[in-house]
């Protein structure tokens, strides 16, 4: 099957992976999963590499770092690891944080959105307006 | 101005012993409230005074306020709300003013006196500041009926009473400003920790409520398109299935901690001993120790258990190898404590603080963070408390500490059933106890691991922590000899669902184990009316 895009998805939560790579899987999206940032730095580089690399990424916010330990704001750090390769690479922050000071930091920070979980139709049109642009 | 009257020796002797009591009340009684009446008493009746009032400073430092008087007079003086200026007319005012005492011998004489309607019979004054160091904080009123009253003993021995009692003014000051300072500090601390764990239950239920809405949106799709993947189907209904599991055990332990208690005497070694066994702890991983003098803790077993689950749970997810469970007396025998020690992965410094917190785990996503937060609260209800000891590497030790239990006292059983039969080991620490007692009240009480030959009996006593047998395999065989329903399951923990089961398959009853006399009479009462 040919997809459009590839979404790299972050998160330690497993049936949240399994879930949404599920739900984008069908909407014409490659969904490669990572559960934290060494793994997802990894894989992101390997794609670089590769004539096919990453259009999007979508990082949980506190995911284990760059320790292997769970860290608060992990995802930021990968986040800019991220761009450190690929500056221009959209992140999306996907959270369960529904805080308005973590939303600002993560924009700050460079991610292109901050998007609160469970309001999944709502990413969808996100990311596809996203990688329209 | 008439001199100053000669002490007694009698009166040297009144004085000494009001001083030495006016220090005692100083060291015993912590509230002014207290303080203060109790010593315008003691200066009265030890120097046969007609008046003592005790005024201290408001905060404008500009009155001085009737806290404590003799007597009639000096109940309707605080009731309307006597104060005097600060340096304004009266002796009191004057002392505060001046920081020194003033005398009277005749106040019909001094200048300065202000007349007062409520002690028209005043005819000597002493007005005493308090003093500590550059601090005043008001001042004491002594007055008699008598011309040229004090004597200079008294003057002396008045002044040093009045130094006592300031510095415990003093000290009252200082003890109420740290606790006024230490319940902000609470107010503080409860409310970041009630903020934090609301940001951790709001994280916690986002994430596990996203996969469901996210697959059951996935699964519409699906059946509306009209070819629909079963496998694809089943795997979304697991997804649900398992976000529901951990929200379900959530609830458990939210709501656990608000269950009402029922604290009983306890046999705390069995109550461990029950909680290993309903978390799975294979023996050989497992020691328990009991001093031999330990006695009942005062607990609600259940509940006690469900703390221990969550302990020993805790060691074995921290790869434990080892987990010893030890149980002894405090050393004023008022508490019992049960330290559960690990050789586990321990926990980190920086967590320390943390782990008490609703909602915070370092064990990842299959866990929801809430059993030791619920333990601490599920605990202090309960009187008791517990504390951690870790060391990264070096496993952690958890100690719980309850208050221990009255007295245990015997009592007649000879009504209760003749013949029971325990379906348990005999070692036990419940059934030694059961077993020990029946047998001393003449009843025919056999412990056996299995229910072979129960059918005779006129009781079934199957401890649910059997660890020979499944129990539910027990009650099989019961049945089968057409004998269950003499059985009654007993445990330290009851559980809903448990407690259904084995009702279903036909016992007579599941109940809590009676650790007292008191308990087991009752209890045997019971199950042969039933």
């Amino acid at each position: 099957m040919q997809y459009e895009h590839k979404i790299l998805l972050v998160d330690d939560e497993p049936l949240i992976r399994r879930s949404m790579q599920k739900t984008l899987s069908r909407l014409g999206f490659e969904v490669i999963t990572a559960d934290n940032c060494i793994e997802g730095l990894t894989t992101f580089e390997a794609a670089q590499r590769s004539d096919n690399p990453f259009d999007l990424a979508l990082l949980d916010l506190n995911i284990p770092g760059f320790t292997g330990q769970p860290q608060e704001g992990a995802g930021l750090e990968l986040l800019s690891r991220l761009h450190e390769k690929s500056p221009n690479l959209p992140v999306i922050i996907l959270t369960a944080y529904d805080e308005v000071h973590k939303a600002k930091v993560a924009i700050s920070r460079g991610a292109r959105e901050y998007f609160v979980k469970g309001r999944d139709e709502g990413l969808v049109d996100l990311m596809d307006a996203i990688l329209e642009k | 101005m008439p001199s100053p009257k000669p002490a007694t020796a009698e009166r040297r002797a009144a004085l000494l012993q009001a001083a030495a009591q006016v220090a005692k009340n100083i060291t015993t009684l912590r509230s002014l409230d207290e303080l203060l009446p109790a010593s315008v008493d003691i200066i009265c009746d030890a120097y046969d005074f007609y008046y003592a009032g005790i005024f201290l400073l408001d905060e404008s430092k500009h009155w001085a306020v009737l806290r404590a008087g003799r007597g009639e007079a000096g109940r309707k003086m605080i009731e309307a709300g006597h104060k005097l200026e600060v340096g304004g007319q009266s002796m009191i005012g004057a002392s505060i003013a001046w920081r020194e005492a003033r005398i009277a011998l005749d106040v019909g004489e001094e200048a300065v006196f202000f007349k007062n309607p409520y002690l028209p019979d005043t005819r000597s004054e002493m007005a005493l500041p308090l003093i500590v160091g550059e601090n005043t904080f008001g001042a004491v009123t002594v007055q008699s009926t008598e011309e040229a009253a004090f004597s200079d003993e008294d003057i002396s021995s008045l002044m040093a009473m009045a130094d006592q009692l300031a510095i415990a003014i003093h000290n009252a000051y200082l003890l109420r400003e740290l606790e006024l300072t230490h319940a902000a500090l609470l107010r503080a601390k409860t409310y970041e920790a009630l903020a934090t764990a609301t940001t951790q239950a709001i994280h916690w239920i986002g994430n596990k409520t996203q996969p469901i809405t996210t697959t059951v949106a996935r699964m519409k799709a699906d059946l509306e398109n009209g070819k629909p993947d079963l496998e694809s189907l089943k795997e979304d209904l697991d997804i649900i299935a398992e976000n529901a599991r951990l929200i379900v055990d959530v609830r458990e332990r939210i709501i656990g901690p608000g269950r009402d208690q029922t604290l009983r005497a306890a046999l705390i070694p069995d109550v461990v001993q029950a909680a290993a066994f309903f978390t799975g702890i294979p023996d050989k991983k497992l020691t328990i120790e009991a001093a031999p003098d330990t006695p009942y803790g005062l607990t609600d077993t259940t509940q006690l258990a469900r703390v221990l689950g969550y302990l020993f749970q805790n060691a074995l997810e921290a790869h434990a190898t080892h987990i010893s469970a030890t149980i002894t007396p405090t050393l004023d025998q008022s508490h019992v404590a049960i330290s559960i020690a690990d050789d586990g992965e321990g926990i980190a410094p920086e967590n320390k603080d943390q782990i008490w917190t609703a909602f915070f785990t370092t064990k990842g996503s299959g866990y929801a963070g809430l059993g030791l937060a619920a333990a601490l609260t599920t605990l202090s209800q309960m009187g008791g408390r517990i504390t951690l000891d870790s060391e990264p590497g070096k496993g952690a030790t958890f100690t719980i500490v309850i208050p221990t239990a009255p007295d245990d006292e015997a009592i007649d059983l000879s009504y209760a059933p003749q013949n029971i039969f325990f379906v348990d080991e005999a070692t036990d620490t419940w059934a030694l106890f059961a077993a020990n007692v029946l047998k001393l009240a003449g009843k025919n009480v056999v412990v056996q691991e299995s229910p072979a030959g129960a059918a005779e009996a006129d009781l079934i006593l199957v401890d649910e922590a059997l660890t020979t047998m499944p129990v539910t395999d027990v009650v099989a065989q019961l049945k089968e000899a057409g004998v269950a329903g003499k059985a009654v399951v007993v445990t330290a923990a009851l559980d809903t669902a448990r407690a259904a089961r084995y009702m279903k398959a036909g016992v007579k009853d599941v109940a809590l184990k009676p650790y007292t006399y008191m308990e087991l009479a009752a209890f045997l009462n019971f199950e042969k009316e039933k």
